[in-house]
Formats: C-alpha cells, sequence, structure tokens
C-alpha cells in the first residue's frame, strides 16, 4: 500500500470520483533534509480528496509524516520548514499531474482533423474517456501573458530563500495544512501542533 | 462687383478653415474631415500630427510620408496582439527598419515615435539616434524584441532632449550597463524611464542618482528588481517623483520602516513586496491613485488591509489572490476607481492562497461599489448570468470589458451566460472594447446572437469558445457595425467557410485573428472572403516546447491561425517560413 503525503490540487477537487484520472505507479519522488540532518524521502500520490484532515496531536513541537508505509516523527521542526515541505509535496503533485496531461496533449495531436459538428466531438471525447477539465487544458490552454508567466518563474525560484506568503502565526500554517493536504483512507498523513503558541524548537534548525 | 465679392469670400474661408482644422486631433473627425473635399483633404495632410498605424503592413513608409509629410508622432503595431500570450512565432515579422530609413532622412518634424510588438534591431536606434537623435522626446518600444543594451547606448548618447525613454516589456539581450550611464551624463529633460519587465540587470545605482540629480522634471521611474534599499540616495534626489515600479526586498523587513520616498508619490508598483514590508506603502496609501500589485507577494488578506487604506485609488492591477473579498472591500472603500485589471495568478493551489480566485461575488459586489469604473478585464473561476446583469446595471461608465473564465473549476454556477452578456451590453452602451473568453457550453449561438446585435459602438472584440456553430456565428456578423478587429479562440466548431462568411458581412472589419477554427481538407474555403486589398495568411499549426511551473519541458501542439487584414500595400514580401500567404489573385476580379 503506498500512502504517501497526498496532495489536493484543483483538477482533483473539481472531478467527480468516477473520472478521476489517478495512477499510483506515477509516484513523484520528493527530498529534502530536516534539522536532524538525515535524508529523507516523501513519495506524492493523487487521490480523492476526503472532507477533511484528520490529525492526532501527540505532542507539542512534533510532525508526523506518513509515506510509502512509514512513519516519521520529528522534534523542533519550525512552522516555515513544514511550509516549505508541504509546497514541495504540492509542486510535487502538481509535476506529476502535468507528465498525465502531456500524455494526453499527444494522445490528441494524432487526430487529423476534428469533425465540425458539436455531437462529432462530443462522441470523440466521451470514447476517450476523459474529464473535461483535462480535456480543456490538454486542448487549449488558456494562456497566460508572457510578463506574468516569467514572474511565477521568478517567484518559485525565490521560495528558498522566502515562502510566497510569509506566515507570523501558527494558525495559518494550520489552515495551509487544512487546506493544501487531504487524508485518503489513511488514518492521518500530517499532524502538527496547533496550539495557540508559537513553536518553540527544542533543537535549532539549520 | 460679384466676382470680387466670391473671391473674398473663399478666401475668407480658407484662412478660417486654416485655422481649425489644427485643432480637430480625434483620428474619427480627423477621417471624416479628409473626406470633405480636395481642399480639406490637402488642408488635413498638412496638420495632421498624430498618426497610429494599427498594423504595419496595412502600408508603406513612403505612402505615409506623401500622406502626411508633417507628422510629429507616430505609433506603430507590428505582431498580433496573441503575441503577448506566446501565441505567435517570434520571427512573424513586425520589422521596424523600413520605417526607420524613411523616417531618417524625410520626417523632420518628428518628435515622438512608439513601436509596438516589433523587431527592432541595433543598428534601426543606431540610424534613429544618429539622424534624429537631436529632436527625439520620445521613444517608446514596447514589447518589443532584437535588440540589445548596444542599440539602447547610441540612445542614451545622442538622444539628449529625450523625455521619455519607455522599454516595458521588451526583449533586452543585456551586454553592460554603458547605456544608462550614457543617459544620465548627457540628459537633463529626462520625465519618463521605464525599463520595467525586461531582463535588464546591470543596473548601477550611482547612474539612478545621476539621473535623478540631473533631471529635474523626473516624474516616473520603472525598473527591474534592484534592492530598495540601495534606491535611498535615488529617492532623496527624484523630489518630483509622482510613479515608481520595481525594486526587491532580500534584508530584514525593519529595514524597510526607514525608508522615504518622494513626497509625491501616488502610482506604485512594487514587485516581490511581502507583507512584512507592507508599512512601507501604508505611510502614504491614502494619497495613491494607482496601485499595480502584479508581481507583489501578497495574499488575499494583505490585499484587503492594503486596499482599504487607498480611498482615492483609481487604477489597480493585480492577480486573482486578491479574492472575491478584496474586491468587496474594493467597493466598499474605493469609489474613485476607475481601471481595473485582475489577472490569472498561480494555477497550483499551493501556490497562492486559499481564497485568492474571483467570481460572480466579487464582481458583484464590484459593480455596485465602483460606479465609475471605465476600464475592467477579469479572470474569474465561476461565474453567473445575475452578475453580468449587475454590470449591465450599475457600471455606465465602462468602455472596455475582458472577462476571462477560467478552467480551474468543472461545475460553473450558471451556464450559459446568454442572459448576463445580452443585459451587459445593453446596460454598458458606451462600450467600445469586448473580450469574453468561455468554454463550450458557456454562451449558445443565441447568445452570440445577442454580442453582434447589442454591440453597436463596439470597435476591438476577443471572442473565446462563444456559440455552438455556423449558424452563431453567421448571426453574430450581421451585427456589431462599428466592429474594426476581431480576434476568435477556441472555435474548431466554427467552419472556414461561415468565418469567411462572417468576415464579409461585417461592415467595418479590417482586421481579422482566428486560432483553433474547423480546417478545412483543402484551407481553401477561406477564400470566400478574398477581396482587393484583403490578406489573408495561415500560420500553420506548429509544436511549440514550453516550460511548466515544475521546470519541466512539455510540448504543446498550437493550433492554426488565421490571419486576416486590409492593406493598401498589397501583400507583404517578408514571411517567414511559419507564415504562409493565401494567394488569392486567382479569385479576386481586381
Amino acid at each position: 500500500m503506498a500512502a504517501g503525503v497526498t496532495v489536493k490540487s484543483e483538477v482533483l477537487e473539481s472531478s467527480p470520483p468516477e473520472g478521476v484520472c489517478s495512477n499510483t505507479e506515477e509516484n513523484h519522488l520528493v527530498q529534502t533534509n530536516l534539522s536532524d540532518g538525515s535524508p529523507n524521502k516523501y513519495v506524492s500520490n493523487k487521490s480523492v480528496p476526503a472532507s477533511g484532515l484528520n490529525a492526532v496531536i501527540p505532542s507539542a513541537n512534533q510532525l508526523t509524516i506518513f509515506y510509502n508505509g512509514s512513519v516519521c516523527v520529528y522534534d523542533g521542526i519550525p512552522a516555515e520548514k513544514v511550509h516549505e515541505i508541504m509546497l514541495i509535496a504540492a509542486a510535487a503533485a502538481k509535476s506529476t499531474e502535468m507528465k498525465k496531461i502531456v500524455t494526453q496533449t499527444t494522445l490528441i495531436s494524432p487526430v487529423p482533423s476534428r469533425p465540425s459538428s458539436p455531437h462529432g466531438i462530443t462522441n470523440n471525447i466521451a470514447s476517450s474517456q476523459k474529464s473535461s477539465i483535462c480535456r480543456l487544458q490538454a486542448e487549449f490552454p488558456i494562456a497566460r501573458r508572457h510578463s506574468l508567466q516569467r514572474f511565477l518563474e521568478k517567484r518559485r525560484d525565490r521560495l528558498g530563500s522566502k515562502a510566497p506568503y510569509p506566515s507570523s502565526s501558527t494558525t495559518k500554517v494550520a489552515d495551509n495544512i487544512e487546506n493544501n493536504f487531504c487524508a485518503d483512507n489513511a488514518p492521518e498523513l500530517v499532524s502538527l501542533n496547533r496550539s495557540e503558541e508559537e513553536f518553540q524548537p527544542t533543537v535549532s534548525a539549520s | 462687383m460679384t466676382e470680387d465679392r466670391n473671391v473674398r469670400k473663399t478666401r475668407v474661408v480658407d484662412l478660417v478653415l486654416d485655422c481649425v482644422i489644427p485643432y480637430i486631433d480625434d483620428p474619427k473627425d480627423r477621417d471624416a474631415v479628409s473626406q470633405v473635399c480636395r481642399r480639406w483633404y490637402e488642408l488635413d495632410s498638412l496638420t495632421r500630427k498624430h498618426v497610429t498605424i494599427a498594423l504595419c503592413y496595412t502600408t508603406t513608409p513612403a505612402r505615409l510620408r506623401r500622406r502626411f509629410p508633417h507628422l510629429e508622432s507616430l505609433k506603430l503595431k507590428g505582431k498580433p496582439r496573441a503575441a503577448m500570450f506566446n501565441l505567435i512565432p517570434e520571427d512573424w515579422g513586425g520589422h521596424v527598419t523600413p520605417w526607420v530609413k524613411e523616417i531618417s532622412q524625410y520626417f523632420d518634424c518628428l518628435k515622438s515615435l512608439h513601436f509596438r510588438r516589433m523587431i527592432v534591431k541595433d543598428s534601426d536606434l543606431r540610424n534613429l539616434a544618429r539622424d534624429r537623435g537631436h529632436v527625439l522626446h520620445s521613444l517608446k518600444l514596447d514589447k518589443c524584441s532584437g535588440f540589445t543594451t548596444d542599440g539602447l547606448f547610441h540612445i542614451g548618447r545622442f538622444c539628449k532632449s529625450l523625455r521619455v525613454l519607455f522599454l516595458e516589456e521588451s526583449s533586452i539581450v543585456e551586454k553592460d550597463g554603458e547605456w544608462l550611464h550614457e543617459l544620465a551624463l548627457n540628459n537633463t529633460v529626462l520625465e519618463t524611464l521605464n525599463f520595467y519587465l525586461t531582463d535588464i540587470a546591470v543596473v548601477k545605482i550611482q547612474d539612478l542618482e545621476l539621473l535623478a540629480k540631473n533631471c529635474p522634471n523626473l516624474v516616473s521611474v520603472k525598473l527591474t528588481d534592484s534592492e530598495i534599499l540601495d534606491l535611498v540616495n535615488f529617492f532623496k534626489h527624484a523630489s518630483a517623483l509622482e510613479e515608481f515600479c520595481g525594486g526587491t526586498y532580500n534584508e530584514e523587513p525593519e529595514k524597510y520602516s526607514a525608508i522615504s520616498l518622494p513626497a509625491k508619490l501616488c502610482r506604485l508598483g512594487l514587485t516581490y513586496i511581502g507583507k512584512n514590508e507592507l508599512p512601507i506603502v501604508f505611510m502614504f496609501a491614502a494619497v495613491l491613485k494607482k496601485l499595480d500589485l502584479l508581481y507583489a507577494m501578497l495574499d488575499t488578506e494583505d490585499h484587503c488591509m492594503l486596499i482599504q487604506k487607498c480611498p482615492n485609488l483609481e487604477v489597480l492591477e493585480t492577480r486573482n489572490v486578491i479574492g472575491d473579498r478584496g474586491l468587496e472591500v474594493l467597493g466598499r472603500c474605493c469609489k474613485r476607481l476607475k481601471r481595473l485589471r485582475i489577472e490569472r495568478g498561480d494555477d497550483d493551489q499551493g501556490m497562492e492562497d486559499e481564497e485568492g480566485t474571483v467570481s460572480h461575488r466579487g464582481l458583484i459586489a464590484l459593480s455596485q461599489g465602483c460606479s465609475e469604473l471605465e476600464y475592467m478585464a477579469v479572470y474569474v473561476s465561476d461565474i453567473t448570468n445575475a452578475s453580468l446583469e449587475h454590470i449591465g446595471t450599475h457600471l455606465k461608465n465602462l468602455c472596455d470589458f475582458r472577462l476571462v473564465l477560467l478552467d480551474h473549476e468543472e461545475k460553473i454556477t450558471d451556464l450559459p451566460l446568454d442572459n448576463g452578456v445580452r443585459a451587459l451590453l445593453r446596460g454598458c452602451n458606451k462600450l467600445r472594447r469586448f473580450a469574453l473568453y468561455l468554454r463550450r457550453g458557456g454562451l449558445t449561438d443565441v447568445g452570440l446572437g445577442y454580442i453582434g446585435q447589442y454591440s453597436p459602438n463596439v470597435r476591438w472584440m476577443l471572442l473565446g469558445y462563444v456559440g455552438e456553430s455556423d449558424a452563431g456565428l453567421l448571426e453574430f456578423s450581421k451585427g456589431c457595425p462599428s466592429l474594426q478587429k476581431l480576434e476568435m479562440r477556441g472555435c474548431s466548431f466554427f467552419s472556414e467557410r461561415a468565418l469567411a462568411v462572417a468576415a464579409t458581412q461585417l461592415t467595418s472589419l479590417r482586421y481579422l485573428w482566428v486560432q483553433g477554427y474547423g480546417v478545412s481538407p483543402s484551407g481553401r474555403d477561406l477564400l470566400a472572403m478574398a477581396r482587393p486589398f484583403w490578406n489573408i495568411e495561415l500560420i500553420p499549426s506548429r509544436k511549440v516546447a514550453m516550460n511548466t511551473n515544475s521546470d519541466e519541458t512539455v510540448v504543446v501542439e498550437h493550433p492554426a491561425h488565421i490571419l486576416a487584414y486590409y492593406s493598401l500595400a498589397g501583400q507583404r514580401s517578408d514571411f517567414p517560413d511559419t507564415v504562409v500567404p493565401l494567394d488569392t489573385a486567382t479569385c479576386v476580379d481586381t
């Protein structure tokens, strides 16, 4: 059972359950170093979003991550570090998604010409069994202004030094957890202390 | 006696006309004047000061010179607007070289030059600087490409009277920073310096400071990502500054609270600014008229906090991270808002605020609160007919409306939008520009017919994924009596023949761009729109490599394009391999 860190995305949010394009074999590996210095691996999967995050908070300043059938518990993780980890996981999930879209693009392009009648188009789409969102994105993505595209790329490059929306409170981080992560059938993927107090790391992160 | 009196009357009439016609500025009025009689045509020729050529291939430099020999100001556009979205091949065309040659040799009165989406070479800039540098007041290279800082060096050295240097969003290859140094050394009258959103990185602060010292009328500066803390002295010297865009914030937030910005500053664009640096803006938020947050690092809450401190805001540009809540604050607090642009932010939800989507809820709050709006361009995630009806009811000054429905949400609250579109178009009777980009099922043939029927004054339209069949397109083309430029996308359900017939039926149409139409086997059905002076070009479908958000390269299929336009010059001769002219000679009875 590959119960990795699951990241909710807009495509999954929008798709009906039966139409989800999920492929557990396309796990994307994310690697990062945490404060204890040991390298760790996170595996991202796509799955149907659940209603909410079911989190258990065993103790303060503790981060628990479930991935690939294992449980890892870390002490003294600063809030901003946790935020970074989740952003990386979200980006990894996005990357997996983009691969699927590319595949769909390839499938579509060999068609020499589309029938002009809407009915014909409908048949073509129905036979390929793709959700309409995937079809829209693959078929004809909405173009973005060149300058804005370059800004968004630069902003990602700056993530190493600064998060796009730096948060000064744990509430913000908790909100991000609820919105950016979701649980499958697994009991919990991420647990984080949501006490009102700020994090007080027992081991300094470096 | 009678004859003598007639002669005197004629002279008096001529004298009056000589005095009056130079004061007629509106291009449409000018056109009308020039068609009255031969004499008025000649007077228009002699006194015309400004010309905009919407597409550089519609005429030739020599023809322009013969028609308007005393021009003082010229604006030229090259590539189709879709180039801003990377949809047009880079080598499509739009070269300024033939124009610069003509300008250098013959246009003695020309002071102001504006090239948009054109290809400019260093040699063009060198020739311009050498031959016209002493009289050039304004040079705008707007979203242009093909030149380097070597070309700008000549401009900086020889154009001592330059008041406006505008390079925004141009693709400039940077060799060094000498161009700015030359500009600072030689210029004392500069008012506007803009290299915003370029790749220019070598910017010496001393050169900016020198420019600020030497140019007391410097009112607008838009630059790249210079560290704000390094600009303290620049701001000190630029006491007349009203507009500033650019900068970056790499140091500790507390350091920025000491920044003192020029007292007259009222138009601001702070790139990469985050929540922690916002106090810089709070100090003078109350006087801000224009705010550019397109490239800021602010979430929805930050937007709300900032906007409610800006009661005098007239122009706002930002991404959809402002959210519906931000639009509600705008509607409540910014009653003077005239222009609003909300672009599409990052599609990756982890990279944007979860509240950062705009929908009918925000549009309704906006239309009720900001009744002065004239320009509104919005990317939305959800939409209803009711919101468009609200816009039609409340925004009576709207001249320019652009709406894109994003593909984030599978389920849209209220489609199709036929009735909402009709209400908007009927209510906003000052509308001159209209853009509607939806998805399949977003607008039926009936709705497309409404657009034709209720757009009497619209001159430019962009339509994406609207209508269902040829019948809708033909119904649309029975209306739109003022439509000059039409851009369409995502209309694989329109046949070539219907497009051709529509182009013929739209009586004022002079420019057509279509991507993603129903290609016929031979491609010859387009010839139904062939006629004298009407050029038709094809850009066949191609595969383009693009970088995704995750820094992977994916290959995307770009569907075929049609570009068709009237031209007095006939078919152009500088086609790249990516463009195929449609041979209309066999079908036109000239």
